[in-house]
């Protein structure tokens, strides 16, 4: 069995809410992909590109190649056997290793980043 | 000796020569088609041009042989050997980059408040990236000799650019 690329060991299953819905999401996951959950080093170098982050009981989540294009704040997240609420998509900019980020342009930042979300 | 190609400097789409540093640069152009739009800005980018140059050059300078200096310079500067060698060289360097902002690793403090230090020494050879360095390793496919041997090359190179000088 392959390693996982940074230890990223569980599903996350991500659903739209249906339109003209406050509260029902649609049935089949429009994308999968792996993750878990970051550390605390992590956590404080997390960046927001879309959203706004939850309190404090809220849930990190550390994952490489996650299309943070499609997904969008409160859509749902079946994530380690519990479904979750979307705070904010962003990126842990030091995770990156970048010596300095400074010259470099945003998205290229953006792209050379793990991504993360933020749940609640 | 290899057949080299004498050649006076010019500049083409990859490559400007700077007359002032004496130094080839990769252009504008060539990076925003191989790279893309990397960088913050094109300040910024005609400033990492020039960085990278600087790098590279430093880089090669201190690991060639005092003695072969003037063959080296030669060499990198009036033969299409060398011109090609710097292309690829610079190329992987400006890479390495784009990825992280690899060129600012010499520029970084190495002490800090606390009175930790980092290994200075690991900073300076590790100046060029790994794809860079092999580049310069396989130097003898572009001119028949490795130029950061550590001796006196053979008398024919010394002979060969005699009659250019």
């Amino acid at each position: 069995m392959p390693i996982p690329v940074n230890n990223e060991h569980y599903d996350l299953e991500f659903f739209h809410r249906k339109e003209n819905s406050s509260y029902e999401f649609e049935d089949a996951p429009f994308c999968v992909c792996k993750g878990r959950p970051a550390n605390q080093f992590e956590t404080k170098t997390f960046r927001v590109l879309k959203g706004v982050n939850g309190n404090d009981e809220s849930l990190f989540v550390f994952s490489t190649n996650l299309p943070t294009t499609e997904i969008k704040p409160k859509d749902r997240v079946k994530f380690m056997g519990k479904f979750w609420s979307v705070q904010s998509v962003g990126y842990y900019l030091d995770a990156a290793r970048l010596i300095n980020p400074s010259c470099l342009s945003e998205e290229q930042i953006v792209e050379r980043c793990p991504k993360g979300l933020n749940l609640q | 000796m290899r057949n080299i190609t004498v050649i006076s400097h010019y500049d083409d789409d990859n490559l400007k020569f700077n007359e002032n540093t004496g130094r080839y640069e990769l252009t504008t152009q060539y990076i925003k088609e191989n790279f893309g739009p990397a960088y913050a800005n094109d300040k910024v980018l005609a400033q990492r041009i020039k960085l990278n140059s600087q790098v590279v050059y430093n880089y090669i300078n201190l690991h060639v042989a005092t003695v072969n200096k003037p063959v080296v310079n030669f060499l990198l500067s009036r033969t299409e050997q060398g011109r090609q060698f710097i292309l690829d060289l610079l190329s992987a360097q400006q890479y390495a980059d784009i990825q992280t902002g690899y060129n600012d690793l010499m520029f970084q403090p190495v002490i800090n408040f606390n009175g930790q230090d980092k290994d200075r020494l690991a900073i300076r050879q590790n100046a060029l990236c790994v794809a860079a360095e092999q580049v310069l390793e396989e130097s003898d496919n572009y001119f028949g000799v490795r130029i950061t041997y550590q001796a006196q090359f053979p008398w024919p190179f010394f002979a060969f650019i005699r009659n250019y000088n």
